[in-house]
């Protein structure tokens, strides 16, 4: 859209200044008021003959980059698009111009104010910052220090642009074609009526973006420096780091930015401390401001007490601090001494002992002759299969629709959030997939305890003694058998011994990770359910139990995936000789070799004793 | 299993692990140092990297900070500068061909505060040869043509349809060469020394310095070409029809309006550039364009 140059006509100020005389500023006013809202061309002066040009720039002593460019086409598209130039920079009135002083954003400009006849000025604006957070002067008048750091106009605004929106059947970004077939009916300047339906739609909504909310108030509150003089914390990280943040960074225009928790009623200008009473963030008032219309309205007042800003700062936030280490620990202490064995034995691997090289090709041999005799070895089920087939579906869907979450300004995040329908859908099919594995999970154990109960009904010996003994014998139990493995395995892969372990059906790896769901799917579960029930959870929790859900549903699945994609995966198929897949996964055969290596003393217990011997 | 098999077996095997064990440890580090970092207070690695400097940022931001502009129906992409109002929407196209702008950047007029602006934007479609350089102390070229700016190929009237101010992908160059297969008037011994000058700066003394610009420099005129001589209505220095310019823009630049405008910034102008006595007849001061 470009503006049209039809005619030159000033705006009564610019007649003013012209030195015309009142009768001629009257009658050229008039005649103006007279004339089609077309006519009035916003570059009158024709200050775009030189400002059109992108390269109408300097670089000053300081170093500054100064470029006097205006895109006309973005200009048009704003609530500044009627505006002269001059309305802004009105010192500027000759040619060439020269000690240009910055706008003054609350002089009166040359457009009316539409409702009241009057020349439309932005110096309310003043009033509102006096007494906010903002202002350069304290609520008993003194000046606040390093007042260089507060914020001027343009530190937080550059200039507007419309986000007009449609309310029709539904809500959505854009002008609404049917609205404006309607407001010609009676103004038939098509042009001025979608300009003025653009103004007043993006006025009924955030008429900016969350992002650029939040990276505006980044650019200070992120600075570290700044942030020390006036003694902050770091309220963006911890900002986006919350499900709000995540979430704005996603795209979502629901989400709350700064401005919807900190600003008294949208008055952005009016933001005070929240040790203010009047302050929206007040202890007093969060309640408020949490359960608003728009917001948590059903949840219960205790969501007041959730740390949108919590970090895990041991001197400010001790009970985050305490989870967030325990995880750190925990998952350090499990996958660190696992991994550091898993890389020395596959060094072990190339240089084997001949004890274990012997005793492997022995049991290959045992384990061939039944092959040959049974047509193959099965170790897994279909039933067992398929429950691993659904267990690796679901985990994947979790991780893809779990990690862009917790690492959303990572380049590769949007466009994986984006397969599963971006922050709308994901989250939706992140607690589809979570409900799922919590069903399969409830529905393996529930199978595995049912054939117990029929085993033991079967041959008569159901009580519950012999149940707990049963369950206990389960093979995938630990056994006192598995801690004399771990300490023969360590002495094996540091050559402290020729004997290698022979695992029975699981290993204690195996043992290991199978015991780890029960505590893994069991948190995750847990503190997924309340973060996502946030509105009951809160009614009867307070609001930092939430604080510490997220923690842990975030480093639980932090471990989960360090685990599988560290552990697991490469320590299943990424032995030599088994890469890039085992077979067993899809027919549950395994090979003799295979079951040499890693379940000898599965061939050693169907061996008589002696032929072993 | 040949001997030979068996060597190139241990061989892949040792491979395999060894990739495996390089792909674990690596993982174990990168593991144990995100956890850790996630403990204590964000500020404190952000203050690590010491403090942000305001001209370094405004520096980054010319080249490579950008900003989204979220507008529901659509959003784009700009340049992030620093208190600047206006959108700028996005930047021009870089000329990649004239190796002035290697040294002097895209913004090459600072000295006359009048006019460096205007100088500058000029800059986006005259290439510096136009205004600086003669082929022969004296003789100013006569015949122009333009360069394509991703290359510095000659190339045909660009289009200047409304709306593309000045940005036309190419530059007006003066032109050498037969009427038939002109070429554009280039620096080419200047070019490979300033080339070679720019390599080894480091290493150069300072006389070494002053000579090597003076010859980089050397047919560089010391009066450049002025406003006025392209913007009269007697004797216009490029032939605005012949560069593509249309019937009607033709006139326009070189009308009362534009020479009016012309002759009020150079009342204050005075060309001095590579004048030893310019800096004491030079115009200072900021604040003004």
């Amino acid at each position: 859209m470009k503006h049209s140059k039809i005619g030159n006509y000033d705006t009564p100020l610019d007649l003013k200044v012209a030195g015309l005389r009142p009768g001629a500023i009257l009658l050229a006013f008039t005649l103006a008021l007279l004339l089609p809202q077309a006519l009035y061309a916003v570059d009158s002066e024709n200050c775009l003959m030189c400002h059109r040009f992108r390269g109408l720039a300097r670089v000053d002593k300081d170093g500054d980059y100064r470029l006097f460019y205006v895109d006309e086409e973005l200009f048009s598209q704003g609530p500044h698009a009627r505006v002269s130039c001059k309305g802004c920079h009105a010192d500027i009135d000759k040619i060439p111009h020269d000690g240009a002083k910055p706008v003054d954003c609350l002089r009166s400009c040359h457009i009316e104010e539409p409702t009241r006849e009057i020349i439309f000025t932005h110096s309310k604006v003043r009033e509102h910052l006096e007494g906010s957070v903002h202002a350069l002067t304290a609520d008993d008048g003194t000046l606040r220090s390093h007042g260089d750091d507060f914020p001027r106009c343009k530190d937080c605004h550059d200039i507007p642009l419309f986000r007009p929106v449609s309310l029709f059947k539904t809500v959505r970004a854009g002008v609404s074609d049917r609205a404006i077939s309607r407001c010609i009916v009676c103004h038939s300047d098509e042009h001025f009526t979608r300009y003025f339906y653009s103004h007043v739609t993006t006025r009924m909504h955030k008429a900016r973006d969350s992002r650029e909310v939040v990276t505006m108030c980044s650019s200070c509150h992120a600075d570290p420096a700044l942030a020390k003089r006036h003694g902050l914390s770091d309220v963006v990280s911890s900002y986006l780091e919350t499900y709000h943040g995540k979430a704005v960074l996603f795209g979502s225009t629901l989400a709350p930015d700064c401005l919807d928790c900190h600003s008294s009623k949208g008055n952005v200008h009016e933001m005070r401390a929240k040790t203010d009473p009047r302050s929206s963030v007040h202890p007093d008032n969060r309640a408020a401001t949490c359960n608003a219309e728009d917001c948590h309205s059903s949840a219960g007042p205790a969501l007041a007490s959730f740390d949108v800003h919590a970090t895990r700062n041991a001197a400010t936030h001790r009970l985050e601090f305490g989870v967030a280490m325990f995880f750190v620990i925990m998952t350090l202490a499990i996958l660190l001494p696992i991994l550091t064995l898993n890389v020395l034995g596959l060094i072990r691997e190339l240089i084997p002992s001949h004890e274990a090289e012997a005793e492997i090709e022995r049991l290959v041999e045992i384990a061939e002759k039944r092959a040959a005799a049974e047509g193959g070895l099965q170790r897994f089920t279909l039933s067992y299969r398929l429950q691993h087939v659904f267990l690796v579906t679901v985990f994947v869907v979790l991780c893809l629709t779990g990690l862009p979450m917790k690492f959303p300004e990572a380049s590769w995040a949007p466009p994986i959030y984006q397969l599963f329908g971006g922050i709308r859908g994901a989250p939706i099919v992140h607690r589809i997939a979570g409900v799922s594995l919590v069903l399969g999970f409830v529905f393996h154990v529930g199978m595995i305890l049912l054939n117990v109960t029929r085993s033991l009904a079967r041959e008569g010996k159901l009580s519950i003694v012999n149940w707990i003994k049963a369950v206990l014998a389960l093979p995938m139990i630990p056994k006192p058998q598995d801690a004399k493995d771990i300490v023969k395995l360590v002495k094996y892969v540091f050559f402290l011994s020729p004997e290698r372990p022979n695992y029975g059906r699981f290993s204690w790896k195996e043992k290991l990770e199978y015991l780890g769901l029960f505590w893994g799917i069991g948190l995750l579960a847990v503190t997924g359910v309340l973060l996502w029930a946030e509105s009951i959870s809160t009614r009867v929790l307070p609001g930092w139990v939430l604080n510490v859900c997220y923690l842990a549903h975030t480093y639980e699945s932090i471990l989960a995936a360090a685990h599988i994609t560290l552990v697991h995966i490469p320590g299943v198929i990424g032995r030599p000789g088994v890469s890039p897949l085992s077979a067993m996964i899809i027919n549950g055969n395994i090979s003799p070799r295979a079951l040499a290596e890693e379940h000898g003393g599965e061939i050693i217990n169907w061996t008589p004793a002696e032929e072993v011997k | 299993m040949s001997h030979n098999q068996a060597v190139w077996k241990k061989y892949l095997l040792v491979l395999y692990v060894g990739a495996w064990s390089v792909i674990l440890v690596a993982a174990c580090i990168w593991l144990t140092m995100f956890l850790v970092g996630t403990l204590g207070d964000p500020f404190d690695d952000k203050q690590k990297h010491g403090p942000d400097l305001d001209a370094f940022d405004s520096v980054v931001a010319l080249t490579e900070e950008k900003v989204v502009r979220y507008l529901g129906e659509w959003e784009f992409l700009e340049p992030k500068l620093p208190g600047h109002f206006h959108h700028v929407g996005r930047w021009y196209q870089p000329d990649k061909w004239n190796f002035c702008v290697q040294c002097h950047g895209p913004t090459p007029h600072s000295r006359a505060p009048q006019q460096r602006a205007f100088l500058n934007m000029h800059n986006l479609f005259i290439s510096c040869q136009v205004c600086h350089v003669q082929e022969a102390e004296g003789v100013a070229p006569t015949r122009f043509g333009w360069v394509d700016i991703s290359d510095g190929k000659l190339c045909a009237n660009p289009s200047m349809a409304e709306g593309v101010w000045g940005e036309y992908g190419a530059k007006i160059v003066p032109l050498k060469g037969t009427a038939e297969n002109p070429q554009p008037a280039t620096l080419d011994e200047e070019e490979a020394f300033a080339a070679k000058f720019r390599k080894q700066v480091d290493k150069l003394n300072d006389r070494q310095k002053v000579v090597g610009n003076k010859l980089i420099h050397r047919r560089c005129i010391e009066e450049p070409v002025r406003c006025a001589d392209c913007h009269n209505s007697e004797k216009a220095y490029l032939p605005y029809t012949t560069l593509g310019y249309s019937a009607e823009r033709s006139e326009f630049l070189v009308s009362a309006e534009v020479a009016d405008l012309v002759a009020r910034y150079e009342t204050f102008y005075i060309p001095n550039l590579l004048r030893t006595d310019g800096q004491s007849r030079q115009q200072t001061g900021e604040g003004s364009q």
